[in-house]
């Protein structure tokens, strides 16, 4: 059992779920006439507390899907996840991965949709991967997998911004930053690029090794 | 109630207990594999499971409710 399954919200559901389980099977062993009292008890052991279960399961599932560890539960995920976590390993992901605000749910916070309907087509697009990954890479080696396996649509520079601003005078002052500001806002010049910050993976390119001097500088990654 | 409707009504609702417990079992499987397989079945049979042995009962209940106010 992982340490989720001790959250309030499971507990809670557990308990929810025990309740409406010994009302079921006293109802399926005891065999009772239909009074009364058993439609109330069946309407609380079919609707009150499954539905108690169900909607607190709903979120405490939807908290486990936004954890690094869940990514990282598919093998083709797991060097990304790994590399993620690396404190010692110098690419994007990794940088930002040491940010308490990021922390454990760095693939979540860097690869979310924003957006009004941002976290309904986060997870659309995540069932999606979940799907191809039952259907197409389940078995497909991993060094194949590093090589086949791309992000669908370029990455966004928008999920970049929803910290790194370009607005305020400490990233302006970057002479770059300036040079490229509108290609940077339209998102025709990738942050996580050669050029710039470095890929957030550098381990899947065959240039991964090139990471820019700024990089080193102890809070490249902080928010500006 | 006549006694054939009295004897059939029980056995719809023992097969309404049954799919809601296998549908308690899979979401309290996601909650504690929580890997992509197990939530992904948690949240989508296991619900779907427990939404159709509700709706069993419903439909149970309002087709009796309507046979009493007859």
């Amino acid at each position: 059992m992982t340490g989720a399954a001790h959250s309030p919200l499971a507990l809670m559901s557990f308990a929810c779920a025990a309740i409406a389980a010994a009302i079921l099977i006293g109802f399926l062993v005891k065999r009772p006439m239909l009074t009364t009292m058993t439609r109330v008890m069946l309407l609380l052991g079919l609707g009150a507390f499954p539905i108690g279960s169900a909607a607190t399961a709903n979120v405490q599932g939807y908290e486990a899907t936004t954890a690094r560890e869940f990514c990282g539960s598919c093998h083709v995920i797991t060097p990304y996840a790994s590399d993620s976590k690396d404190k010692n390993s110098r690419g994007l992901a990794s940088r930002h991965s040491r940010n308490p605000w990021f922390g454990d749910r760095s693939c979540y916070t860097c690869h979310a949709d924003y957006g009004m309907f941002g976290t309904v087509l986060t997870k659309m697009g995540g069932m999606r991967h979940v799907w191809l990954y039952y259907t197409e890479y389940k078995d497909m080696p991993l060094e194949e997998s590093k090589q086949k396996i791309h992000i669908r649509k370029p990455y966004p520079n928008e999920n970049c911004m929803q910290c790194h601003s370009t607005d305020l005078q400490g990233w302006l002052k970057a002479p770059d930053h300036r040079a490229s500001l509108e290609d940077v806002r339209k998102g025709s010049v990738s942050c996580a690029s050669a050029g710039c910050h470095g890929y957030a993976h550098p381990f899947t390119k065959k240039d991964g090794a090139q990471m820019p001097a700024q990089l080193s500088a102890p809070d490249a990654g902080a928010p500006r | 109630m006549s006694d054939e409707k009295l004897h059939h009504t029980p056995r719809i609702l023992r097969v309404a207990a049954f799919l809601a417990l296998v549908g308690l079992g899979f979401m309290m499987w996601s909650l504690v594999d929580p890997r992509p397989g197990p939530v992904l079945v948690g949240l989508s049979l296991g619900q779907a499971i427990g939404t159709l042995s509700f709706a069993i009962y419903a439909v149970v209940a309002i087709s009796d409710i309507r046979r009493r106010m007859r």
